[in-house]
């Protein structure tokens, strides 16, 4: 075929231009480490990759969530652990009361009295908040307090709804310890039927409140108990989804990311210069790998 | 054979030879021209062994052009214009959307998810709630945003067609021009300028030709034939349906039917037009409209701290991604933002809960918001990669066309040195018999 | 286009860590790895460059490779122990028939390794089993770096 020196020309300047338009590409690839950078560079790689980080992101929510459950709940728990005390110190109270003799008035009065700061202070601790929100109100977590203490009865204010939380695809859990349950399990009605009792020297009812108030305590563990199994629940919810997302990130940014290569030739470089260097300093060391990586 | 017959067989050879340096050297003059078609010298045998000449035939001073590699090379090269065209204009797209950027839609969307996410997380919080408003207020920036710059791509590819329509006309009319000019003057000169224009055409939009035996070509493009022996029409561009300006169409002047152009510059800005650009805008705004209506159906139903329900989040009667916004009553006031789905519950968060959920429940033509993005994207992802590759590898065909067109009528310096070589000697050597002859004549005469 | 044809029964090149051998043999995750729940047959195949480090990749997914390294080459796991219910759900009944790995990834920091000691792989030999495991309590990170280091550092 003839050649002309037009054919020439532009022979060569397509190639220098295909040349520049391949470095081009080389060259970002390098720099921000990632296969794709636009969609046209591989439609279906980008869609799929899309697809990963959405489901990435959203597991980071999921994640959010759980931690903040968590903090509600250990809010919910360290409340009960007190509950618990202070139940505790009750049922001590009740015990030596059932030990006075029944003309001891003085001391009955007393212990009425320790009875009524201990009823009170399981109020304040039903009307805990855990940032700024009523932890036992049900889902009335702002404005009116759940408990109130007057004329000797403790009634609840709240309502008996769930606070749900979405911590994974299929998984809206209700996270709070309603205070009602507080009320039916008789904790506090434990107390206030104790404190009548001993203002009105009623020694029998005196003698029931110990089991009584043994019982609430235990309502108030098992309460506990259910939590702790919803906090395991929540944990491994956790570090499921944490598991996921590094398995998802490294299939996103995996062994055809430039950063794998260019980590495993560095320590591979590392390698080589640490055993040079060992082998220059002791003779019986035995270079398996296995004394290299701390 | 007396001296003055070989006196005139020089002269002629001489004169030939004159004229086939003057050709030679036009050739070398005109290397770079495009288009330039070079002259070859025909030396024509002369009838009987013993008459030599070389003289020159009247139309052997011949334009080298093939006729049928130039119609090839006009049909791949219109196709390849359409494909480089289509790659232009598709990754101008490409970069509107500007994906996987913070600036994308799609991280606009992820962000608004999120921010109800967060607002489940806390329904009681007026600050979460605010954030919410940011992040939709984003959400509603990137859709205006996208729309607007999408349709003003669509609007500057209606100006560039009028100006190519324009340019296809004058060409039109040029080539109306040669044909009568050839008329009179058949003139090779004529002939390239009408294959320049030809080919320039070719590029705007898919033509073919036919040549008559006088010499006049007539051109044709989609049906309809534009250039003819005695006339050549004019092409126009309308809206295809009254004030419809996602669609417009070519036609003849004159006439009302469609010319359905489907190469060249012209084919590929009326389908990028027509058919891509009006079809995403499309898509975004049924994006835009579904979003706005499904969260405006949960919202309403829902309660905030204030206990006022019946408020929508999205602005009422949004119509397309151009005028998505948020109500105007929560720009000013994100307290107005609703979580429950009951009246005095705070810590109710069903309804943001709810929403957060449309991430996946959503449904725009029975595909979660995401999914329905991301296939828009792809979509013109494949686009862009298509016409990539369809644009490099008609580059190709239409080099090799080239090359073949100008191998048979390009100029090579070095061949056309070799002939001004030859053609020299051979002017040198009839020279000589001149003298020869003139020496021998001189002699004759001194002999008298 | 041209496609590079990969012969999948010899030698391997990945893009980034040259040949790969040794393709061990098919092991079944029953609950696919967290994230990938529906691949279930993966393999473990040798980096000749780059010893002792290994590629974990599925059967199922061609694009699904990660790099992963035995656990018996880092220090700090000498002393891990795998809950008794996750072997017994790879069928073993002591940890001498399994093998253990953690997944690298680099940090993006500081470009170096980070191990996934929290959820490691475990294998059986014998059954061909495999599990990812998350390992509660006993102080695991899921980014521990990998370093090179004398063992006789005081800063172990």
């Amino acid at each position: 075929m003839r050649i002309t020196n037009s054919m020439i020309a532009r022979n060569l300047l397509k190639n220098i231009q295909d040349n520049q338009q391949s470095m081009y590409s080389t060259q970002e690839a390098v720099s921000t480490g990632k296969n794709i950078q636009e969609p046209s560079d591989n439609p279906v790689g980008f869609s799929k990759s899309s697809r990963f980080r959405n489901t990435i992101r959203k597991n980071d929510q999921y994640l959010s969530t759980l931690q903040s459950s968590q903090g509600w709940i250990d809010s919910t728990t360290g409340v009960l652990d007190q509950m618990h005390n202070r139940l505790l110190d009750a049922r001590a109270i009740a015990t030596r009361a059932s030990d006075l003799s029944s003309d001891d008035d003085g001391a009955r009065n007393t212990m009425a009295n320790q009875i009524e700061d201990i009823i009170n202070e399981l109020v304040s601790l039903g009307n805990s908040t855990h940032l700024d929100k009523f932890l036992f109100g049900g889902t009335k977590t702002k404005g009116e307090k759940p408990f109130k203490y007057e004329n000797n009865t403790v009634t609840y204010n709240g309502n008996t709804e769930n606070i749900y939380r979405k911590v994974a695809d299929n998984f809206n859990v209700a996270i709070n310890l309603k205070g009602s349950q507080l009320v039916n399990d008789g904790i506090f009605s434990a107390l206030t039927d104790l404190k009548e009792a001993l203002e009105t020297n009623h020694g029998e009812a005196i003698n029931e409140s110990i089991d009584t108030i043994k019982d609430a305590s235990d309502q108030i563990g098992s309460m506990n108990t259910a939590m702790g199994s919803l906090k395991t629940q929540l944990e491994t919810t956790e570090h499921r989804l944490e598991t996921t997302n590094l398995n998802l990130k490294s299939y996103l940014s995996d062994t055809e990311d430039t950063d794998m290569a260019e980590a495993i030739t560095r320590y591979n470089a590392q390698e080589t210069a640490y055993k040079a260097a060992l082998q220059t300093t002791s003779d019986a060391l035995n270079l398996n790998i296995l004394n290299f990586i701390r | 054979m007396s001296i003055s017959s070989i006196l005139n067989i020089s002269k002629q050879a001489l004169m030939s030879h004159q004229s086939a340096i003057d050709t030679t050297s036009g050739n070398i003059s005109n290397m770079n021209t495009e288009g330039y078609t070079r002259r070859l010298t025909n030396f024509d045998q002369g009838l009987g062994i013993n008459q030599i000449s070389s003289s020159i035939s009247d139309d052997s001073v011949a334009r080298v052009r093939d006729s049928f590699l130039e119609k090839q090379y006009m049909r791949q090269n219109s196709y390849f214009a359409r494909y480089d065209m289509d790659k232009t204009i598709s990754q101008q797209i490409e970069d509107i959307l500007g994906e996987p950027g913070e600036a994308g839609l799609s991280n606009a969307l992820s962000d608004f998810w999120g921010a109800w996410g967060d607002l489940a997380n806390d329904p009681e919080s007026q600050s979460v709630r605010t954030v919410v408003k940011d992040k939709s207020q984003a959400l509603a920036s990137t859709f205006n945003r996208i729309y607007s710059d999408l349709a003003q791509l669509q609007d500057s590819l209606q100006n560039d067609l009028s100006s190519k329509v324009s340019s296809v006309n004058q060409k039109l009319e040029q080539i109306h021009k040669i044909n009568k000019q050839l008329n009179t003057n058949q003139s090779d000169e004529l002939l390239d300028q009408r294959d320049r224009v030809l080919n320039e055409l070719s590029e705007l939009i898919n033509i073919d030709t036919s040549i008559s035996d006088n010499g006049k070509v007539s051109v044709y493009s989609s049906g309809f034939i534009l250039v003819s022996e005695n006339q050549n029409k004019q092409l126009q561009l309308q809206t295809a349906e009254k004030g419809d300006t996602s669609n417009l169409k070519l036609t003849l002047v004159g006439n009302e039917s469609e010319v359905q152009v489907q190469a060249g510059e012209v084919g590929s800005l009326l389908d990028m037009h027509n058919e891509n650009i009006g079809h995403y805008i499309d898509q975004l705004n049924t994006l835009a409209t579904n979003l706005a209506e499904q969260v405006n159906s949960v919202h309403k139903t829902g309660y905030n701290l204030d206990n006022e329900t019946g408020i929508n989040f999205f602005a009422e009667n949004i119509t397309s991604a151009g005028d998505f916004q948020i109500n105007e009553d929560i720009a000013e006031d994100s307290t107005l933002i609703a979580t429950s789905d009951e009246s005095g519950e705070s810590g109710n968060n069903s309804i943001a809960q709810s929403i957060n959920n449309l991430q996946n429940t959503g449904s725009i033509e029975g595909i979660n918001p995401a999914d329905f993005y991301g296939s828009l994207v792809t979509e013109i992802g494949s686009k862009v990669q298509e016409s990539e590759y369809l644009s490099s590898s008609q580059e190709k065909v239409v080099q090799t066309l080239k090359n073949q067109r100008d191998s048979s009528s390009g100029v090579s310096l070095d061949e056309e040195m070799i002939n001004l070589t030859k053609y020299k000697q051979g002017y040198q050597a009839a020279a000589k018999v001149v003298n020869t002859v003139n020496e021998m004549m001189v002699t004759a005469l001194n002999l008298i | 286009m041209q496609k590079t044809q990969i012969d999948q029964q010899t030698k391997q090149e990945t893009k980034n860590f040259g040949p790969v051998s040794n393709i061990s043999p098919t092991y079944n995750f029953r609950f696919g790895i967290p994230g990938f729940e529906n691949l279930q047959k993966f393999v473990f195949q040798d980096l000749e460059k780059y010893p002792p480090f290994q590629l974990f990749k599925s059967q199922e997914q061609e694009d699904l490779s990660m790099l992963v390294l035995n656990a018996k080459y880092i220090r700090k796991l000498k002393d891990l122990s795998i809950p008794g219910h996750e072997l017994e759900q790879i069928g073993s009944k002591n940890q001498d028939e399994i093998e253990i790995f953690v997944i690298l990834r680099v940090d993006q920091a500081t470009k170096q390794f980070v191990a996934n000691t929290k959820a490691p792989l475990i294998i059986n030999l014998q059954n061909k089993l495999g599990n990812q495991i998350i390992i509660e309590g006993q102080d695991l990170e899921s980014a521990y770096p990998l370093e090179i280091s004398n063992e006789n550092d005081n800063n172990e």
